[in-house]
Parts: structure tokens; sequence; C-alpha cells
């Protein structure tokens, strides 16, 4: 006999946001486009420190301490992936989800190749400047040895 | 997931709505509850922290979790599982599970962890509005059982496969048979809208 039992449970989210009142969908579209780009500034900002934190865990340790050092460094440039991408910081969010393709296939039994880490970390830390000058020949370095470990399809 | 049509005049009321954001970069965290704020959301409560998290979800009624797949000290995968058999109502809230770095593998894993969406990052308004108004008219029923918690996973109901037996007793085919009465007349099905008194 199965165990699994199915059941309706009452939409409370409906029944809330169907209330009298509220906002249109396109004011309240805007309305949050607008509340992001208040604090484009500060997140932005933030990127050159999480840079920073990103090139000071890859200097850390490589031995024994390796997968937690490859964990660090996913989660951080999967945060700058994530800020870089809502203010189309197009060149720093392509720069930091290579990094995060690598790192996935490090972290899943391929053997890891610190040069190519290095190199995305360099690369991250230049774009996180706000610089645009090299930032097309950057990336397409970095395309070059993302290519080099990473299957096409993903 | 299948499109829910809205209009773009179409008025939602976010105001007294509890949402609680939970994810480990705290400039994500802020982008996201601006996002919300803008929707309308008098107060969206942040979280960096899954343990924090789960104090929330003893304390108070939500009724929405946005859940960024890293969280300070867990990830979201494991705290939308823990929430879905928390044995709070908030068990049953509708929880989106916002993921940075996507492979096929994480999608599925947050499908099976419970989450009602998984949305990649960056997530523009529009698309996180999307969700929210797919969720309000959310057909899916809960499913407990020892190896899942969580809306059910099938978002279309088109039946078992053709020539198999559902494993559901509800489960109807996609075949249908041949009918086993005549069809009925136009004012044969009339009548039966309109009974009349029958004499005794």
């Amino acid at each position: 006999m199965s165990l699994a039992r199915t059941f309706k449970v009452e939409n409370r989210l409906a029944k809330i946001a169907r209330s009298p009142g509220g906002k249109s969908i396109d004011e309240a579209v805007r309305g949050a486009e607008q509340r992001i780009e208040s604090v484009r500034d500060q997140c932005v900002s933030a990127l050159s420190t999480k840079a920073d934190q990103l090139s000071a865990l890859a200097s850390g340790d490589r031995g024994a301490g390796a997968a937690e050092t490859m964990e660090g460094l996913y989660n951080i440039s999967n945060a700058i992936f994530g800020v870089a991408g809502v203010y189309e910081l197009d060149a720093l969010a392509e720069a930091a989800c290579s990094l995060c393709d690598l790192l996935h296939g490090f972290r899943n039994g391929e053997p890891v190749n610190w040069s190519a880490v290095d190199v995305h970390v360099d690369g991250i830390r230049l774009l996180a400047t706000g610089r645009s000058e090299g930032a097309v020949s950057v990336l397409a370095g970095l395309r070059q040895v993302r290519a080099r470990f990473v299957p096409t399809d993903q | 997931m299948s499109d829910v049509p809205f209009r773009r005049q179409e008025r939602v009321n976010l105001s007294t709505a509890e949402v609680l954001i939970v994810g480990g970069d705290a400039d994500g965290v802020e982008i996201l509850a601006q996002m919300f704020a803008g929707f309308g959301v008098h107060t969206p409560r942040r979280c960096t922290a899954g343990s924090e998290a789960m104090t929330v979800v003893g304390e108070r009624e939500l009724n929405l979790l946005v859940v960024d797949s890293q969280l300070a000290d867990t990830d979201g995968y494991d705290f939308i599982t823990w929430l879905r058999r928390c044995g709070s109502p908030n068990a049953w809230a509708p929880a989106i599970l916002v993921t940075g770095h996507t492979t096929s593998s994480q999608i599925f894993r947050g499908r099976d962890a419970g989450a009602s969406f998984v949305v990649r990052k960056p997530v523009p308004p529009l698309v996180m509005m999307q969700r929210i108004i797919w969720l309000m008219s959310d057909p899916r029923a809960f499913v407990t059982s020892p190896g899942y918690c969580g809306p059910d996973r099938r978002i279309r109901s088109i039946g078992p496969p053709v020539g198999m037996k559902g494993r559901r007793h509800d489960d109807l085919s996609v075949e249908v048979g041949v009918a086993k009465t005549p069809n009925l007349e136009q004012d044969e099905i009339d009548a039966l809208f309109q009974p009349k008194a029958i004499a005794r």
C-alpha cells in the first residue's frame, strides 16, 4: 500500500493578493525596478570587495583543504554572478559564471587545474574594478580556458 | 509550467503579505528585498542563515518564501526539504528557489526538495511577478510521502502513459473508450436542466 497522501491546502497568498487595493502589475514591476536601481551603487561597489575575497581565498589551502577552498570560491563567484547579472555587468557575470562552471567540474571529480582557477580570479578582479578597457580580451581568454575543461553542452 | 495569462493592469495587493527572503549573500538578499518592497510588500523579512530562517518559520505565518540556493550555514535545498517536513502551517507555503550558477541536476534537486518553482538569476521583476501570479492560481495538491514532501511535481495532468494502469486511484487514461450508451439528444439534455413536476 502506498504511504503517499495527497491533499489540497488553502492558497493564503492568493487570498491576500486578491484583496482590494494594491498596485497594477505594471506599477508593481516598475516600482521593483526603481527600488533595485536605488541600491545599485552599494551592490556594485561590494563586487570589488567580493573579488578581493575571492583572490584571498584562492591563495589559501590547495592541499588537504582544497575541497573547502573550492567550495568557498564557488560560493563567492556565484554571489558575484548573481549581483553582476542584475546590474547588467555582463562581462563580469560571464567571468564569474565561467569560474562556477570550472569549479563545478573540479568539485565533481575532475582533476583540479589551479592555473585555470587563477586566471579566472585575476580576470574577475580586473572586471570588478569597473574598467571596461581590456574586458573583451579578458573574456576571450577565459572562454578559451573554460573550453578546455567544460564540455560545450554546459 | 503553463503560462498564466495576465493583464498588466490586473491588480495585486501584496501590502499585507508576509514574505521571507533567505539568501547567503547580503547583497543578493538586499536586491530581492527591494524587489518585493517595490511590489508593495510592506516589510519583506530577510535572513542570511538557514537557522535564522527556521526560527522565523516557527514564529509567524508566511505567505511566500524566496530562498537562494546558497545560504550562510546550509543550502537552500536542505532548507526547503526541512520546511516541507517542519510540521508548521508554513510547510505548505509557496517557496521559490532562486539559483545562480545552475545545472540541470540543481533544478531536479530543487524540485525534489519541494520547491514550488526554481528561478535562475538574474531574476527580472517581471519574471518574479509572473511566478507569483502563477502561484496565486496554483492548482497543484500537496503530496507527503516517505521520499517527498511538497507540491505535486506533475505540473500537467495528462494521465498515465498509454497502455499503462495509473498508480493512483484517480488516474484516468488519456485514451477515451467507446461509449457504452447512446448519445442523448439535445432535447433530452435540455429536459435534465428543466425538471418538471410529476403527478403521483
